[in-house]
């Protein structure tokens, strides 16, 4: 487990001067003569990509694809984006690595927990007055495996790292490394934002954020933005600042002042970054950035505050390494997004913005990381760059379903009005693979992606079927509303139930508090569920919904982490995924639904059905079916062997 | 005031730009060699030495009490009274040296101020520009124009808050540069200076109307006519990060006094 604990200021600058001393002895890396490139985009679907390089529009791919390889590269089990990034990091499957789904959950209460990074929380000081030494909170990384930088830099190669997923805390390994996917917000969430209204009466989101009043006045109104909670407090408490929006009798324009800063923007507006600090107490304070966007002056003031990120220039927790990288980042190509998945993909999904403005808010984070990537191809001379991008997969999130005609999202004038979207996020990720191809002439290029897409039309509610079959048995039947995470679930009489997207467990004796299948029955068990899913046919399509089933000890490799995982993953059929609600654990009446939210497309389904791309400009050493198989192939291209390669299913 | 400022600026100027291709601690080690000249001949003809090596002295005589008694309560609680007396007495005969010493001291420490404790407007970065006015004014909103040159463009509409008797506009910096802004506000024009770029420059970030006390604080630039409407303009430049209230370049400069007193107390015949 690596660690990282709330850097001091002390701490840092010994870090700084480390590796400073590290980067003037040359950090024992050795001149290879060879650039390797590997870009990565997240969602990026094989069926699709072909479709618009035949269409012309994706003239770098075709290059790629006429001069070097093109092939569909085999995704995980189940598709999605954490544990896709884990197999491809560790060369391993989630038998070894640990990560089974965004979702797992805790045995001992069935309450379903992040899968991404945990919090150890320290034990706190003793109180003086209204102020505590504070506890030494840490933050873990739940993945578990080396990644395959490590055995790069121990062989002398340089390694820069940027946003690989499920790298958080960073592993420290690399020679550059920046945090990517599962890199919270300053309040250890991964993304909150705040929504401020003068409006009367609003409602408020059921996640991803809060909506806060504003208290009107004349000429201006005023609210509070809340922080991170004050660990240095006896009596826990939120940190804040006080926000005035000052605007004008006439004009739809606005200041905005948030603690010391100021900033003035017209209706419709995003902000620049904007550094806002929250007290800790007299000599100490801890300082965020945000974006603001001044949605309307009238007839309501309101404003959307970005989730509140780590400043780059001023870390609270380190987030790149050398710990110093990402100021230096800032310092170069300005203020960024530091959470690990910065596209607000919930302002969309709880309708606070609208899909333009969502589009708008993803560009801006796109352009950043564009920007960055810029820097990073006219810096990088000599080793691996390995590059994450990951507005395809959150835009498509969204608007894939659109332009679906079987969606039940359809909107024949919305579809038409944004046919547009996704060709354009494929055409600007040709874009930048012709960039690093125009600036980086010698160097190997790979770019892959770690799933496909598809649209997502039918839910499906695991636990609603579990208990339809009568593996899942409720304390009260009659309720007509599940309290949800399982509050409902009498246990000692149920033998599964569903946590997450695809995770299916068997209540198991020993293991689970109120466990009552014998771990020797389990197998049977596992045997007679699987079969009955295979057998589900959805009532609306006629297809069926499930169309493969991976019992996780006999699909994946067995390593130690096979025990945090479930003992079923379920492979939806192509269109189908499992319900919101059921992966928390909340039943509904019906098995079956139609998505009707605004996440109109995924990727958790049958992982034969959403495979990834991999494009190369010239031949690797050998061929990479998969994900877990091409890190081992990317380091041998430097002469580092041995790197684990596990094949799927074996 | 403003001739003196207008001295002052042009003497600033042409120190700082002299230096200006210079690393900022080797400007600072340059300038701490200006500065401890300054104070040698001060501290050598209005420093009392009797009266300090007296205080030092009785210093030592109660520290050696409090050392021999230590076994009597009373006399080491005196010991350690006296000890406090006689260091603020030490302290006291630097009081008259110091005083003097901030007649020169003052406009320099206040020049560097504006050259090195703001972080610069970059190119792309936006600014806030304020005009405020000195009284409450009746008549609704101000006519009020900004006209930037190429390089900064005024992003917004005029804001206009009548709590805060403030006009306000976000720019944008396109491109480096040292700027004037010009403000027409209610028939009257104003000039702002702006500049754009990260490197070491003078920077104002209030240009007050004329009185002696604010002039004598933001002498950056000429203030405003004494018979303006306004009270000041401000552009919001960052500060740099401090640590105990003092930014970076003042612990840089107070760390090379200390080598250029060392060598120069003696020519100067200084002790302390």
């Amino acid at each position: 487990m690596r660690r990282a604990r709330a850097a001091t200021l002390g701490r840092r600058i010994l870090l700084a001067a480390a590796c400073a001393a590290m980067l003037a002895c040359g950090g024992g890396h050795r001149e290879t003569g060879q650039q390797l490139v590997v870009l990565g985009f997240d969602g990026m679907d094989w069926t699709y990509t072909q479709e618009l390089i035949a269409a012309g529009r994706m003239p770098a791919f075709a290059r790629l694809q006429r001069e070097g390889t093109a092939a569909p590269l085999g995704t995980s089990v189940p598709p999605l984006s954490p544990i896709a990034w884990s197999n491809f990091t560790t060369g391993t499957d989630s038998g070894h690595h640990g990560i089974f789904d965004f979702l797992h959950r805790d045995p001992a209460t069935y309450f379903p927990k992040s899968s991404l990074a945990e919090v150890e929380e320290g034990e706190p000081g003793p109180c003086f007055g209204k102020y505590r030494i504070p506890p030494t909170d840490e933050f873990e990384t739940t993945r578990q495996g080396d990644p395959f930088w490590k055995p790069l830099e121990e062989d002398g190669v340089e390694s820069w790292i940027f946003r690989m997923p499920i790298d958080f805390p960073p592993s420290g390994l690399a020679t550059r490394e920046l945090t990517g996917m599962g890199t919270p917000d300053l309040t250890g969430s991964l993304g909150e934002f705040s929504f401020f209204t003068s409006a009367l009466f609003y409602d408020d989101v059921s996640s991803g954020g809060k909506v806060y009043p504003l208290d009107l006045w004349e000429d201006r109104a005023e609210g509070t933005l809340y922080g991170p909670e004050n660990i240095f407090l006896c009596e826990p408490a939120k940190t804040e600042t006080p926000l005035t929006i000052y605007f004008d009798p006439v004009e739809d324009v606005a200041k905005v002042v948030l603690g010391e800063s100021e900033t003035i923007l017209a209706a419709g507006e995003w902000s620049d970054w904007v550094t806002v600090s929250f007290a800790l107490h007299p000599l100490e304070s801890v300082s965020a950035s945000v974006r603001l966007y001044l949605r309307s002056v009238r007839p309501e003031v309101e404003l959307y505050v970005s989730p509140l990120q780590i400043d780059p220039r001023n870390p609270a927790t380190p987030i790149s390494t050398p710990a110093d990288f990402a100021a230096l980042l800032a310092e170069e190509t300005g203020g960024f997004y530091t959470q690990g998945m910065p596209e607000d993909t919930k302002a969309a999904t709880e309708k606070l913005f609208s899909i333009d403005e969502y589009l708008v808010q993803a560009r801006i984070t796109a352009e950043e990381i564009e920007k960055q990537f810029g820097w990073a191809l006219d810096h990088f001379e000599d080793g691996m760059l390995f590059y994450y991008f990951g507005n395809t997969d959150l835009v498509s999130h969204i608007m894939w379903g659109r332009t679906d005609p079987e969606h039940p999202l359809y909107d024949p004038a919305a579809a038409e009005k944004y046919a547009g979207v996704i060709p354009g996020l494929y055409e600007r990720a040709d874009e930048l693979v012709a960039m690093a191809l125009e600036r980086l002439p010698e160097a190997t290029l790979v770019v892959m992606s770690d799933h496909g897409f598809a649209s997502w039309r039918r839910a499906m509610n695991l636990n609603s079927w579990l208990r339809d079959e009568g593996y899942l048995v409720l304390k009260d039947p009659s309720l007509a509303k599940d309290p949800g995470l399982f509050r409902n679930v009498d246990w000692s009489r149920s033998r599964a139930y569903g946590v997450g997207f695809n995770g299916l467990y068997v209540n198991q004796r020993g293991r689970e508090r109120q466990g009552i299948v014998d771990p020797s029955a389990k197998d049977a068990l596992l045997d007679e569920i699987g079969e009955k899913l295979l057998a589900t046919v959805d009532p609306k399509t006629g297809g069926r919904a499930v169309t493969r089933v991976y019992p996780t000890a006999r699909y994946f490799s067995h390593g130690r982490a096979l025990a945090v995982g479930p003992d079923m993953i379920v492979g939806y059929a192509k269109g189908t995924r499992g319900s919101n609600d059921g992966a928390l654990g909340e039943l509904e009446t019906e098995v079956f639904s139609d998505n009707t939210g605004q996440w109109t497309a995924d990727h958790s389904m049958d992982h034969e059905a959403v495979p990834g791309i991999l494009f190369t400009n010239r031949p690797l050493g050998r061929p990479a079916p998969t994900l877990t198989e091409l890190a081992a192939v990317l380091v041998e291209e430097f002469g580092v062997e041995g790197f684990p390669a596990v094949t799927p299913g074996s | 005031m403003e001739a003196i400022n207008a001295i002052l600026r042009a003497a600033a100027g042409a120190l700082l730009g002299a230096l200006s291709a210079l690393p900022e601690w080797a400007v600072m080690a340059v300038l701490a060699f200006v500065v401890t000249l300054i104070a040698m001949p001060i501290m050598k003809w209005t420093f009392n030495l009797a009266l300090a090596e007296r205080f030092k002295r009785q210093i030592y005589a109660s520290l050696f009490e409090i050392r021999l008694f230590n076994d009597r309560l009373g006399a080491t609680f005196l010991g350690l009274f006296n000890v406090l007396r006689f260091t603020g007495g030490y302290l006291g005969s630097w009081l008259l040296p110091i005083l003097l010493m901030s007649i020169p001291m003052a406009p320099i420490f206040v020049f560097l101020h504006f050259h090195y404790s703001y972080e610069g407007v970059r190119p792309g970065a936006s600014t806030v520009l304020t005009a405020e006015f000195a009284a409450a004014r009746d008549g609704g909103k101000p006519a009020a124009a900004v006209s930037a040159p190429a390089g900064v463009r005024v992003d917004t509409p005029a804001l206009w808050i009548p709590a805060q008797r403030q006009l306000a506009w976000r720019l944008a910096a396109e491109k480096p540069g040292d700027y004037e802004l010009e403000l027409a506000i209610d028939g009257r024009d104003y000039t702002k200076t702006l500049v754009v770029s990260d490197d070491a420059a003078l920077r104002s970030p209030l240009r007050p109307r004329a009185s002696l006390f604010r002039q004598m604080i933001y002498p950056a630039e000429p203030p405003l006519p004494a018979d303006s409407p306004l009270a000041a303009i401000t552009v919001e430049y960052a500060e740099k990060g401090s640590f105990l209230f003092v930014p970076a370049w003042g612990w840089i400069l107070l760390l090379f006094t200390v080598p250029w007193f060392l060598l120069l107390k003696r020519p100067f015949g200084v002790e302390i």
